[in-house]
């Protein structure tokens, strides 16, 4: 389980817009969860 | 016109060789916070590259124009991105630092230690080589 980074996710939208900060927010939201579940 | 269909440069060359271009440059993140700074050592791409330091381990570098083209599953992907990382030979551990694509002009720098995204300078201060490669 992954934890919600908001920080990350605000840090992303206000160096890069809403919409490609929230894509690249989703992106390590993915890896993030493929090393959590290698654990 | 096609912008790779220039005339040959060399005599080997057939004039109608496509021609690779390349970006090649050390990357270097002189402390904790801040973005990476390159050091170009080969760029004749026409496209030049501003980094950003999001969050230890976390890196997006956004391109002057588009560089990745295509759309799912991506069957005409042209673009190559490497980045050495010599981390282990220093004793820090070795650690591994990929790229993915986020958009045309846009990809994400993971700075990794296999486990998480812990790394506070990038590669842990070791000196990075980062090579962009576009074929037409």
């Amino acid at each position: 389980m992954v934890t919600e980074n908001t920080e990350l996710l605000n840090t992303l939208i206000t160096k890069h817009g809403e919409k490609k900060g929230k894509l690249i927010y989703d992106h390590y939201v993915l890896i993030t969860t493929k090393f959590a579940d290698k654990k | 016109m096609n912008e790779f269909n220039l005339p040959k440069q060399y005599n080997w060359q057939k004039a109608s060789t496509p021609i690779v271009k390349k970006y090649v440059a050390n990357l270097i993140q002189s402390g904790v916070g801040n973005a990476p700074t390159a050091f170009e050592l080969q760029n004749d791409t026409d496209v030049y590259f501003t980094y950003e330091y999001i969050a230890p381990g976390i890196y997006t570098a956004t391109a002057s124009k588009p560089i990745f083209e295509g759309v799912y599953p991506f069957e005409n992907s042209k673009v190559i991105i490497s980045i050495t990382n010599p981390s282990i030979m220093s004793n820090f551990g070795g650690y591994s630092v990929f790229v993915t694509p986020v958009t045309p002009d846009t990809f994400t720098i993971y700075s990794s230690n296999l486990v998480a995204f812990v790394d506070d300078i990038l590669g842990q201060a070791t000196q990075n080589t980062i090579e962009i490669t576009i074929y037409p």
